[in-house]
Formats: C-alpha cells, structure tokens, sequence
C-alpha cells in the first residue's frame, strides 16, 4: 500500500486505532474497573450490609443445610456459595423441577442461623463487567461489536510494534516538557509494556465467545454448539434419586477432612451443591477457589453423605483446556490482591494508551491548519473519555445516595427481615436510575465539551471528576461505615475501593490545577504533567 | 524479593545504554563498562524467570510465568518513571553548570575555528 | 487504479474479505486436525475455530502490506479456493454417519 512494510503498518495503525479509539477506550476502561466488580458491590452495599469474611467451619455448613432444609426440603439440588474474600457476600440457593431460588444471607449470631438478609438492590460493580463485553446492547449483538473491537485492538497492537521506531533505542525514554513528544514516549513505553497484556486480553476475549463470531462450522458439523459443548466439556455424571429412601445425615466434619486431604490447607471454599439433597444417595460436590490455576474451571470433589469419595469428572481434553486458560487469564480469577492491582494497572496503562493515541493524533494536526472537524474531535475526545470518568464517578455517587436514603429509611433489623426491596416502590427501580444516570453524565459531558469552548469544557469535566471523586472519598472516611470500620475489620476490598477514589480525586484535582493555572491562551491544552507519574494504581488516567 | 530482582535487572539494562547512562552519571559510558551493565542485566533477568518458575509455593508454572511477566512491565514502567525524574531533576539543577558547559564548548569551538581559519588563510598566502 | 479505489478495496478486503477467510479456514483445518492431529471431531472443530481468528487477523494485516492489490485478491482467492478444496473433499470424511467413527 505504502512503499514499505514499515510505512502501511503506520497508516493502519492510526486508522484502525482512530476509528475505534473511543469504544475500544470504553471497553478497556470498564472491564478495567471490573477487576474489582465484587470489591465495588461490596463497597456499594458497605453501608446496609455488613458481610464480613469468614471461613466456613463444619458448624456453619451444618446450619447451611439446616436452612435450605427448612426452605426446600424437596429440592432437586440445593447450593450454597460461601462468601469470598473480596466482598461477595453468601448466598443460597435451591433448584425444583420448576423453579429455581437464590438469596444473600448473612450470619446471625442471635439465632444462630444463617437469616436472609436484602442486599441493597443495585448492579453493583457488574454493571461495568457486563457493559464492557455487551456494551449494554445485549439484545443488540453488543457483543459482535465488542468482538470487533478485539480484532482491531490486536491488529493495532501488531502494527504499532512497527510504528514505534526506534523499539529498543527509546525503550525506556520518557521527554518531558514537549507536550508531543511526552505523549508520543507515553503512549510508546505503554505500548510496548502492554504488548502482551493485550494480545492476551484480545485474544481470550475472542475466544470465549467461540460460539458467536465464527460459528458456520459449529452448524455444519453439529446441531448446535450445546451438542459440541458437551462432547468437549466434562461434568459429572446425571445420578438419580433413590426412591423411597431417606436423606443420611451429612457427616461434615469428615468431608472437610478429604478436602484437606485432597486439596491441603491453603484453599477457600467457593460453593457446595448437593444434588437429591433429601434421598440416601445424596452427592456433595465442594468446589474450591481458582487458587493459582489459570483454567476457569476451578477443581471439585464429590464426596456422599458420609464423606466418602464419589467418581469425579474426567479431565478434558487439549482443545477445551485452551480455551479454559485464555478464559481464565481473561477473567483472572487467580489473582490475589497484589496481582489484582498490578493487573488493574496494566489495564489502566492500556486505557490511557488508547487515549494518548488520538490525543497524539489530534496534536501532531494542530501544527497544521486546524480543519473544523479536529476542533470537533477534540472536543469530542475530551467528552468521551473523561465523561466516561465522571459517569463512573457519577455511577457509584448514586449508590451512596440509594444506601443512605435506605439506612436513614429502617434499621438494620428491619433489613434483615423484609423480603422484598423496599425501594422498588418507584416506578423506576434503583437499577434503572443507575444505568440512566451513567448514561446521562457520560452524555450531558460529551453535550457539555461540545458546547463549551475547548479549554473551557476540559476544566469543567475535570473539575466535576475531582469533586465527584472527592466527595466519594470524603464520604468514605466520614461515613459510620466507611474506612475507619473498614480499617478495623481488615476488611481489604472496601479499603482498595476507597483507595481508588482517593488516587483518582487526588489525579482529578492536579490535572485541573494544572489547567486552571495555565493562562496562555495560545496553549488551548493542558501543560504536561511533570514527573507525576502514571501511578500504577491511579485510575482514569487518560489525556 | 522477585519484583527487586527484576527491577535491579531492568534497571542494569537500561543502564546500560549510552543516553540513559549518560543522564545519570554525566559522562558517557565506557564499553567494558556497558558489557559488564547488560550481562548484569540479562543475568539478573533470567535469575529472576527461574526463581519465578521453580517456586513450588503457587499453582502451575504458567501462573508464574505470567505473574513474572507482570512484574515485568510494572518493573519496566517504574524505571521509565525513575529514568525521567532524574532527567528532569538533573535538568533543573544541572541547568546553569550545562549553560557555562556550553559557552564554554562555544568558546572552544570558536577558538578551532578561527585557527583553522587563519591556516587558510595562512595557506594561502 | 486510482488511490480511492485501491484504498477501498483494501478495506473490504480487510473487514469482510478477512472474515470469509476465517469462516473458509474454520472449515478447511478441520479435516486437517482429523487426519493430521487425530483430534476428535468436537476438538477439530474447536481447533479450527481459534486458528481461524489468526486467519482473520493475517488477512486483515496483509490487505495494507501487499504491495499491489491485484496480488493480494488473487492470493486470498487462491487460498480461498484450497480452503474450499480441502473441505469438499473431506466432508463426506465428517458426515453424519462418519459421526461414530470420529468421535
């Protein structure tokens, strides 16, 4: 196309990164952000319920069991998924022939069960995982779109590996008072330090919706991809219930002890499913946490009434694994709280990598003459993407408003007991005023970036972000709820929420002293930040 | 202990090149200097993927692969950082020595002209 | 031709042209990986599938780098053409009845 390799890579670079600059940096931001899904549920819903951490003990399994039993001794197949270490709270669940139940229950240390409790009604920090795959276009084919982002973000990885010129001369370069060329070294050291977090990221996303994008051989070959999946999948075996035969009593304390056998001592319980729960042959299937495993199936036992190993499910083969692997890579489920952050960082070097691409874009055209439509895009460019950041911030403001309105509403008691939300008597539930809310901020700013003069709208969108984020803050260290007791328990994922919004008010509020402060008006942007360095944990972090 | 090692590692590499060197110790570097800098690099590098992957504490080793990756580009974005604060630091400070540092080479270079200048013309005479 | 042209067919030739090669290949490798790997046919399938990404990305890549876009058409028809070849002749290999010899 060019005259040389080197030179076409460099034109698909620039174009297929322009064009899908904005969704690919709204895809990057919030599956980002969804590192920490169960941390921000759990920090959303710190206010009305106060779920602490704890391992299962054989007593607490015992009265579990006593619960469902009480609920649904009929069931075809009871669940209980034990409470994490990164907020998600406990929940139970049963299954019938016609129907199927689940609820969040906490601990009560005066009945000593396990009561139902109501999780304020919220989508919590699912809201950022589901959108960045669907793009909340479910019904929509948002996940089509979404996997052409992948595609284009892996061709715009490649090509710019031939884009950066002097790859190993200006590894580790960083120029700092050049606006350009600061962005151009940022953009070129994230790049290249990203290159493998990205292929891999890219690639597993395209291959856990195997079924979608390329699926005409799965139809030649098959019914349906159900058909395939179970000849590649593995699970266990139907079993069914001896009629006429009453349950034995479960012998707990021996089948934790062929846990420990089998697994050691350094495992957490994810969940224990017991299929015909109420007939003798009752079968126990514990599974553990992924552990240090990258496969997105975590291992399992099944053991009977009496703790005795039952068959388990056979290994799958190459092909499933694979794919197994890119999946749990994707999701990272493995990593512990040290990985998480540097995984979280990885993911907010490669947001603001996107961005930087288009900011360079647009500042090596102001040299030139600037056409309309550049003014328009930079406008447009400040709008998308820290509108994105003021509508996370926006996001989570609401859920604060929501739990307070509901703490000041009933006391904790009251919580305990009601069964339905007492929010839902709007006509609008909290759900929908989030997801309107998000939204709306994301597109009042864009409106806003618009409108305003381009200096003028950037200090304002920065300025809404560090108040935004501030105020959460704040409300965070002044709340009854809030770091102090969140300090006192230990409890870690609301600490690194609340650690989060501080690093992003404390980003927020230099970058718009920094703009307020610069008064050239020849300068329509932002001076370059001086040795503030792209922090690992700072978030939102984008030009 | 691993992300250190990795970060001495990348910095040793780093070190090792001309302009980056140069920004930290204000004279260019020497070539056996430079060898012994990469191979310490490199060395310290591999020592760190293996102390990664021969630790049987955690899961599979490409949990630990991957893990070591991570510090990598961490460690990487670190040094980056590290690099330009010192840039920058030396900038500030070394700005009025690099002014005298430079009328002086002016001088110098001045003074070689008008040499070679009055040789031709010597020469030509 | 001229450059919006060639431009244009470059860009077709990335997005749909790219995509009908994957879709091609991820026919195409599955009797490969039956007679060449002795996967199971839900596995060749599988296989075939995740290497048909690659494909896609390969043919996007190479629709900006081949110098002359009469060479790259009459490449990705080549290939398309053997990919189409390789899976006429095995499909009676992978039809229905072949099913329990498969798998």
């Amino acid at each position: 196309m060019k005259p040389t390799f080197r030179k076409s890579m460099i034109w698909l670079h620039t174009y297929a990164g322009l064009f899908f600059a904005w969704l690919l940096f709204a895809i990057f931001l919030t599956g980002t952000l969804s590192y920490y899904n169960t941390e921000i549920s759990h920090w959303m819903r710190a206010q009305v319920n106060t779920n602490q951490h704890v391992e299962p003990s054989a007593n607490d399994i015992q009265r579990a069991l006593h619960t469902l039993s009480q609920r649904a001794p009929e069931a075809v197949q009871w669940g209980i998924d034990f409470a994490d270490d990164r907020g998600g709270p406990m929940r139970l669940r049963y299954r019938t022939e016609e129907e199927r139940h689940s609820w969040t229950v906490v601990a009560s240390p005066e009945t000593g069960t396990f009561v139902e409790t109501n999780p304020l009604e919220t989508r919590g920090g699912d809201f950022f995982r589901t959108f960045h795959y669907t793009l909340s276009l479910r019904d929509f084919g948002g996940r089509y779109l979404t996997g052409i982002a992948a595609m284009v973000m892996l061709i715009g990885v490649f090509s710019g590996i031939y884009t950066h010129r002097r790859f190993f001369q200006d590894f580790f370069t960083l120029r700092g008072p050049d606006k350009l060329k600061y962005l151009k070294d940022l953009h070129a050291v994230f790049g290249v330090v990203t290159i493998p977090f990205c292929f891999v990221i890219c690639f597993s996303a395209l291959l856990i919706y195997i079924s979608m994008y390329v699926p005409f051989s799965i139809h030649h070959y098959f019914d349906s991809y159900r058909q395939l999946d179970s000849q590649v999948s593995t699970r266990y075996s139907r079993i069914e219930p001896q009629d006429d035969s009453l349950a034995k009593p479960a012998n707990i304390p021996n089948m934790l002890a062929q846990l420990n056998a089998q697994w050691g001592s350094g495992y957490r319980l994810d969940s224990l499913s017991i299929d015909y729960p109420h007939r003798e042959n009752a079968r126990y299937i514990f599974t553990r946490d992924k552990g240090k495993y990258l496969s997105n199936k975590s291992e399992s036992i099944a053991l009977n009434h009496a703790g005795e190993r039952l068959e388990s499910m056979p290994k799958e083969r190459l092909a499933r694994n694979i794919r197994r692997i890119f999946y749990g890579l994707h999701e990272a489920h493995f990593a512990e709280p040290v990985l998480r952050a540097v995984l979280f960082s990885l993911g907010m070097m490669s947001s603001v990598l996107i961005a930087s691409g288009v900011s360079i874009w647009l500042n090596k055209r102001q040299g030139k003459t600037q056409a309309k439509k550049d003014k328009w895009i930079t406008k447009l460019h400040v709008g998308v993407t820290y509108g994105l950041c003021l509508a996370v911030a926006g996001y989570m403001l609401c859920s604060r408003f929501v739990s307070w309105q509901v703490a000041k509403g009933g006391s904790s008691a009251a919580m305990h007991t009601e069964p339905a939300a007492s929010m839902n008597t709007n006509a609008m539930s909290v759900m929908d005023i989030e997801l309107s809310l998000f939204f709306g901020i994301w597109l009042a700013s864009v409106i806003a970036c618009i409108v305003l003069a381009n200096h003028l709208g950037k200090r304002l969108v920065f300025l809404a972000c560090a108040l935004a984020f501030s105020a959460l803050f704040m409300q965070d260290l002044l709340a009854k709820h809030g770091v102090l007791l969140a300090l006192q328990r230990g409890d870690l994922a609301y600490l690194t929420i609340s650690l989060l919004l501080f690093l992003s008010a404390a980003y927020f509020a230099v970058r718009f002293y920094r703009l307020a402060i610069n008064k050239t008006g020849a300068q329509e942007n932002d001076t370059p930040r001086r040795g503030n360095k792209p922090q690992r944990k700072h978030v939102e972090e984008s030009h | 202990m691993l992300f250190l090692l990795l970060l001495s590692s990348v910095a040793c590499l780093s070190l090792a090149m001309n302009k980056h060197y140069k920004a930290c110790f204000n004279r260019a570097i020497s070539a056996p200097k430079e060898r012994v800098l990469r191979l310490l690099g490199w060395g310290l590098m591999l020592v760190s993927l293996g102390m990664a992957l021969v630790q049987q504490r955690g899961g599979s080793m490409g949990f630990q692969f991957m893990q070591w990756c991570c510090l990598l580009s961490v460690a990487i974005v670190l040094q980056v950082w590290l690099l330009n604060r010192v840039q920058q630091h030396k900038t500030q400070h070394g700005h009025k020595a690099n002014n005298l540092k430079k009328a002086n080479t002016r001088k110098k270079v001045n003074n070689i002209k008008e040499a070679r200048n009055s040789k031709k013309t010597l020469a030509k005479n | 031709m001229n450059i919006k042209l060639d431009l244009g067919l470059r860009i077709f030739s990335a997005t749909a042209i790219a995509y009908g090669m994957a879709v091609v290949f991820s026919f195409a490798l599955v009797p490969i990986f039956l007679l060449g790997f002795s996967s199971v046919i839900s596995d060749a399938v599988y296989f075939s599938i995740m290497l048909s990404y690659v494909v896609c990305f390969a043919v996007a890549i190479a629709s900006f780098s081949v110098t002359s876009v009469k060479r790259l058409y009459l490449s990705l028809f080549i290939a398309a053409s053997i990919g189409l070849t390789i899976h006429a002749a095995f499909v009676s290999l992978c039809s229905p009845s072949h099913f329990i010899i498969c798998s």
